[in-house]
């Protein structure tokens, strides 16, 4: 059981409160049950009281009552009255009986007694006199207003009971019942009494009773408390206890002190386990602290060794890093020196000089330094790097500085003075100068001077070597640079003249494979514009001739004749073709640059033809007209003639034959004098003798001419205004003008017709229209109406004969004359031709204004 | 009878030739243009077309590149009369399908002598 008890913590506290609960709950019950029965007999006790009361009560109203009865039967004769009076009797006596059984106090008894002899006394004395009184006051006997004792004395029933001695005669007062009547008020009144006096002390009991209850209520509840108080805290603070004790040892613990639990551990309930496990536990935490510390002693000295070896690596580097740093300068100092190098020889040494100063001064360690340039005149030009004016000034001017000295020289100069201590440096400094002399390796003249300062101190045996070095670069770089401009110079010129000549050039050079071309390929060949120059600039030749190819139409002879440069069959002759489809005819021919026996590169040149080529392909193209034209009539005209030469033909043959070579040889003629017409005006050769002309009548004469030579077309003049119609014309070439848009006016409406000519004036020029009722011109033939050998080909026009240059000369001579001819036509319904001349008046004005 | 068509758009020309194979006893038709001549060679069967170059609708060559595409008449005789007599011409010609040629002026007298070698 003890051991039960042990193993678990709570059931002791359990067990302990279990206990107290049973024990409130017992004592509780057991005092309401003694308080129970106490209140209950106290309430039988009440109730008893209480009936007794009511009985007594009851009792005396009965009583009253029946004295009433008895008094109104006395005085009023009313037997009703007694009657209920004696009635009563029953009932008083049940009452007294009741008193008797149920009352055990002695005062009851006593009570019960009294009662009981009023009883008697009442309805054995009272009631049988009072009833015979009043029987004789009924009878007449006794007629007194006022019941008198004696009178009552004298009757039957009081004689008799006076005789039996039962009740007493006062002659006063006739029978004495007064006195039993008080006796039994008395009584009853003390009875009533008593009664409240007893039902008093029942409550003053009860009440005591009601608060002994709560006191024992409180007085029991208290005690529970107390209970609590004396048992169970004292056990739950000693189970606390123990926990605390397990959590400041697991604190010690935490702070490394050595912790005791030993008395604890004994235990089997869960403090026991808990600080069985907790002891293990700082075991273990002491075992691994131990383990860990040694583990601590071993890496601190690894550790110190490795402090020991990275400064030993500091130190290394600390040194590395001074060789790298030195390493660096020297670098630096070489870059710089490779860039001064570079500078000069680049072609851009001229705007290169702040730089090449200041990357002078900067190997040389110096303060400030200039490039100072002496020209043929001796006047100096300089380029500075930090250089003051004060200093400059000093420099150039002064007869000491040491660019005079070493002028005069003609050597390297030094010098070292103490500076006042103003200016650059708040204190006296020394100022370290040199001059180094550049020669012109040609004349060996003094080109320029370098110029360097230091304040430190003076400049090394190492610094003199570098300056001097510098200054014999700079020399060489100096003269390169003027064969430099020279050749640039020379460049451009070539360039500007390349670039002026009509002529298309490219250049390969053979060395380096670059291709040079002039402006007017980029003109021949507007598509290299979409490419940027810099990546022509950049292309080879194969690339370049690709682009090109594109854009030619005859690509094969192109690539064919290009082929060839680069190899042993050199084209010496020329290759033609055209580009962008026939719109622009090129010749193309290649030259080899030789130079010293060996080529250096090739040149192929273009030349635009395209003017030529089309003036040969008119030219032959007008000669194989003409030879076409003319071979017609000759077939005709040679023919003929052999027919009638080596044939033998019947007379009117020979007569038709010989009309058709007539006829034939007149249209040779006519063809003939057109086509030298033709051929002056194309040429431009065609000379107008201009005059002032009024054409009016000129037009006049020739409808009349023309009037008498055909009999079914009419002609009228339209002049309607009274000004001159004044040209400034050739009046040979207007008449044949004329002429010839009337004789097509005749010969295309073979059916006749009206011909009319309007002459009108306009602003500025005088318009002649020469309208025909004729077959028309249909409207597709209108744009080629003007064009050399150009005739409408329909069966209209084909019977009516031509050369085709009729209309060709008309435009020709009404453009020389700087006017306009076009023409309205609606087919089978007539044509008219409008021809516009400047006025006289216009057109003199304008040859003035105009410079011939 | 031999068969011969002329077409040429020249009236004085055709007037000579006419005249002049009409007195050797061909039996000749005549085309003013080049439509027409297409048209007859279509319909008749020549022994020989006789064709001018330059003809107003269609030319010469374009007549007989036409014609040399028509069932049967790839065999048809062409003489060409032309004024086009360069060699160009004579070659251009000679593709196309024109077995003679012709160049103006001509004599009569030859062109018959020619005629009547082909036509035998």
């Amino acid at each position: 059981m003890k051991r039960w008890f042990k193993q678990k913590l709570g059931r002791d506290i359990m067990v302990v409160l279990y206990s107290f609960l049973v024990i409130a709950l017992v004592g509780s019950a057991l005092t309401y049950v003694y308080i129970e029965n106490r209140l209950e007999a106290n309430e039988a006790r009440l109730r008893q009281l209480d009936e007794r009361v009511n009985r007594l009560t009851t009792l005396w109203d009965e009583w009253q009552a029946d004295q009433y009865d008895t008094r109104g039967y006395l005085l009023f004769g009313d037997t009703a009255s007694l009657e209920r009076s004696s009635a009563n009797e029953a009932k008083f006596q049940q009452e007294i009986n009741w008193f008797k059984t149920q009352v055990q106090t002695r005062q009851g008894e006593l009570f019960a007694e009294d009662l009981q002899q009023f009883h008697d006394f009442y309805y054995d004395v009272i009631i049988p006199v009072t009833y015979e009184y009043a029987q004789a006051q009924q009878d007449g006997e006794v007629t007194e207003t006022f019941i008198d004792a004696q009178t009552i004395a004298e009757l039957p029933t009081a004689q008799r009971l006076i005789d039996q001695g039962l009740v007493q005669f006062n002659p006063q007062r006739g029978i004495d019942i007064l006195g039993p009547i008080d006796e039994v008020e008395s009584a009853l009144g003390e009875y009533r009494k008593l009664m409240a006096s007893e039902k008093e002390k029942v409550y003053i009991e009860w009440r005591q009773n009601n608060n002994m209850l709560q006191f024992l209520w409180i007085m029991s509840i208290a005690s529970f408390a107390v209970l609590i108080l004396l048992f169970v805290q004292p056990f739950l603070r000693r189970q606390t206890r123990l926990i605390s004790r397990l959590s400041i040892a697991s604190n010690r613990l935490l702070k490394g002190e050595i912790v005791d639990l030993s008395d604890q551990m004994k235990r089997e309930d869960e403090i026991g386990t808990m600080s069985r496990s907790f002891h293990k536990m700082a075991e273990t935490l002491r075992d691994n602290e131990r383990h860990l510390i040694e583990k601590n002693h071993e890496l601190q000295a690894q550790q110190e060794e490795l402090i020991a070896q990275q400064e030993e690596l500091q130190a290394q580097q600390q040194e590395l890093e001074e060789i790298l740093e030195q390493t660096q300068q020297n670098e630096q100092h070489l870059a710089y020196r490779n860039e001064l190098t570079e500078t000069l020889a680049s072609r851009d040494s001229l705007t290169a000089y702040p730089e090449i100063i200041e990357k002078l001064v900067t190997i040389t360690d110096s303060e400030v330094g200039a490039l100072v340039f002496v020209d043929e005149s001796g006047t100096y030009r300089v380029t500075s790097h930090g250089l003051n004016d004060t200093l400059s000034r000093q420099l150039l001017d002064s007869e000491n500085s040491v660019l005079t000295r070493a002028m005069t020289l003609k050597t390297t100069v030094h010098s070292s003075k103490q500076v006042a201590s103003d200016h650059p440096l708040p204190y006296p400094y020394y100022m370290f100068e040199t001059a180094v002399p550049v020669h012109d390796p040609t004349d060996d003249s003094i080109i320029a001077f370098i110029y360097l300062v230091r304040y430190k101190d003076r400049f090394t045996q190492t610094q003199m070597g570098d300056i001097m070095s510098f200054a014999r670069q700079l020399s060489l770089s100096l003269l390169r640079m003027r064969l430099f401009e020279e050749m640039k110079r020379e460049k451009g010129k070539t360039e500007r003249i390349l670039d002026s000549i009509r002529e298309a050039v490219v250049y390969i050079d053979h060395s380096t494979n670059d291709v040079f071309v002039n402006r007017p390929l980029y003109e021949m060949f507007p598509e290299l514009s979409d490419v940027s120059s810099q990546d022509l600039e950049e292309e080879t030749w194969e690339e370049w001739r690709n682009r090109l190819v594109e854009t030619v139409d005859q690509a094969e002879d192109f690539t064919k004749y290009t082929n060839r440069l680069f190899t042993e069959d050199f084209p010496h002759d020329s290759v033609s073709f055209s580009i962008r489809k026939g719109e622009m005819n090129l010749q193309m021919y290649a030259e080899r640059i030789i130079v010293g026996g060996l080529s250096k590169g090739t040149l192929l040149v273009f030349r635009d033809i395209t003017s030529e080529t089309e003036a040969e392909r008119l030219k032959s193209e007008f000669i194989s007209t003409i030879s076409h034209e003319l071979r017609t009539p000759l077939s005709s005209i040679y023919g003929f003639t052999e027919l009638m030469v080596k044939k033998q033909l019947p007379s009117e043959k020979q007569a038709k034959y010989l009309e058709t070579i007539h006829s034939e040889t007149e249209r040779l003629t006519h063809l003939v004098n057109d086509f030298l017409d033709v051929q002056r005006m194309e040429s431009g050769s065609q000379m107008y003798d201009r005059e002032q002309l009024d054409i009016e009548p000129v037009v006049r004469d020739m409808l009349t001419f023309y009037e008498a030579s055909s009999l079914k077309h009419e002609f009228e003049l339209i002049a309607d205004d009274a000004r001159p119609y004044e040209l400034f014309v050739d009046c040979q070439k207007f008449k044949q003008l004329m002429s010839n848009l009337l004789s097509n006016a005749v010969k295309y409406s073979p059916r006749g017709g009206k011909i009319t000519v309007e002459l009108a004036h306009h602003e500025q020029i005088v318009s002649i229209k020469v309208k025909d009722e004729g077959i028309g011109i249909p409207s597709d033939a209108l744009d080629r109406l003007f064009d050399k050998f150009y005739r409408v080909d329909n069966s209209d026009s084909r019977e009516i004969g031509g050369t085709g240059l009729g209309l060709p000369i008309c435009q020709e001579i009404v453009r020389g004359h700087n006017g306009q001819i076009h023409v309205e036509s609606i087919q089978h319904e007539g044509s008219t031709f409008i021809v516009e001349i400047p006025s006289y008046e216009y057109a003199v004005q304008e040859a003035e204004t105009t410079p011939v | 009878m031999v068969k011969i068509l002329l077409a040429e758009d020249e009236e004085v020309l055709r007037m000579l030739v006419m005249d002049t194979l009409e007195d050797e006893g061909y039996d000749i038709d005549e085309a003013q243009d080049g439509i027409e001549a297409y048209r007859l060679i279509e319909e008749n069967e020549y022994d020989l077309v006789i064709v001018d170059h330059m003809m107003p609708g269609m030319t010469g060559l374009e007549v007989i590149e036409k014609v040399r595409k028509l069932p049967g008449r790839q065999e048809t005789k062409v003489m060409m009369l032309t004024a086009k007599s360069q060699q160009s011409d004579r070659d251009c010609a000679n593709e196309i399908g024109v077995d003679y040629f012709i160049s103006k002026p001509f004599s009569p007298l030859e062109l018959v002598k020619i005629i009547g070698g082909i036509v035998k």
